[in-house]
């Protein structure tokens, strides 16, 4: 009898124990969560808006991106390159130890890789003071610019690798984010592209619409019978 | 954009790419020598001292420049008594100054002495029939390069 009471206390000491541990775990991820900004607001509704740091918001505009880019290649070249020659260029940022960019290492060692809107592929690993130049000259493809340069990572506020920056002729950035292969990147930049132009078909379409006459408000606009 | 390598500074015009390297020492002992080329097209990693590689991609308003630094000792021939690196006139160049014949392809090439370094200026424009505008083109990248003494 005695010994069945000590083993049910010894037993009930241990589940005290246990459940002191998970109190103690959970208050700490719901004071991570608090620290994200994702704590408990009982006098509201809807979901709780989280800000995780390292994930960036879409480019709204400010902060113009660089009209060019310089670095050196993995055999000692001062490189620069403008990104405003007329020709689209889809920046690659990508790292040698990246688990992620394996995918697109390979994918660009095919010399026929297909660039979304015709652009010119560069590939942008940060400086080689932080990089491992001999862990990129294994993976880097013959055929695409590589550049190591930690300033344009920098000048386009790169989170993390991969991260691809589709730059039109002019400079200007029309579509950048990531994923986790070539084909979901060129999906991405292609309806990047798709939607860049689209502005410019609207206006064209409105220009040929006022040149034969037709002003915005105009009554044949609105459809239905004559 | 501001490209430095070897002593020679190039503040690149917008819609140029440029690529310079320290060439393996001519002799042992010897330090190696610039090579600058710079372009309004892109330029692969693959390419020769003068262009070839990259010339064949030149539409008729694209350009091509090559800056070749020779050994110092050549600093003093007559080949090189040129001072100062020259800015070509549409008059510099002809069909006739290229590695290969290329259509309508024009070149000029001058040897000249700056900041004590023998060079080289070869330059190719995409068309000999614009080369009123290609050497506009090539005038205002030279005017913003510099070229001081050898690191």
């Amino acid at each position: 009898m005695t010994a069945l009471v000590v083993a049910l206390a010894v037993a009930v000491l241990l589940l005290a124990v246990l459940v002191a541990g998970l109190l103690r775990s959970h208050a700490e991820i719901l004071k991570a969560l608090h620290e994200l900004g994702a704590g408990l607001e009982l006098d509201r509704s809807g979901p709780v808006p989280v800000t995780i740091d390292g994930v960036r918001t879409p480019r709204t505009g400010g902060g113009d991106p660089p009209g060019s880019i310089s670095g050196e290649t993995l055999d000692g070249e001062s490189v620069g390159i403008s990104l405003t020659a007329g020709t689209p260029v889809l920046l690659a940022f990508l790292s040698s130890g990246c688990t992620t960019c394996q995918a697109f290492w390979a994918a660009f060692a095919d010399p026929h890789v297909q660039v979304p809107g015709g652009a010119r592929l560069v590939v942008v690993a940060k400086s080689l003071s932080e990089e491992s130049p001999s862990a990129l000259a294994v993976r880097a493809p013959q055929h695409v610019t590589l550049l190591a340069s930690s300033a344009a990572w920098e000048a386009f506020s790169v989170p993390g690798s991969p991260y691809f920056v589709l730059v039109d002729g002019a400079g200007r950035v029309v579509g950048e984010g990531s994923a986790a292969t070539w084909p979901a990147v060129t999906t991405l930049m292609g309806q990047a592209t798709a939607d860049d132009r689209r502005p410019a078909r609207e206006q064209r379409d409105e220009q040929a619409l006022a040149a034969a006459g037709v002003h915005p408000g105009d009554p044949s606009l609105q459809g239905g019978a004559p | 954009m501001r490209l430095e390598h070897g002593g020679v500074v190039v503040d690149l015009p917008a819609g140029w790419e440029a690529r310079a390297r320290t060439q393996p020492p001519s002799e042992p002992g010897r330090t190696g020598n610039l090579l600058l080329h710079a372009a309004t097209v892109p330029l692969p990693s693959a390419r020769g001292d003068f262009g070839s590689g990259v010339v064949e991609t030149l539409a008729p308003d694209d350009v091509f420049v090559s800056l070749f630094e020779y050994d110092a000792a050549d600093a003093g021939r007559a080949l090189f008594a040129a001072r100062g690196l020259p800015v070509p006139r549409p008059s510099d160049f002809s069909t006739a100054v290229l590695q290969r014949t290329q259509l309508d392809h024009s070149g000029a090439q001058f040897f000249f002495t700056a900041a004590g370094r023998p060079f080289c200026l070869h330059v190719v424009l995409g068309s000999h029939s614009r080369r009123a505008a290609g050497a506009a083109t090539v005038g205002r990248l030279l005017v913003r390069t510099t070229i001081g003494a050898k690191p």
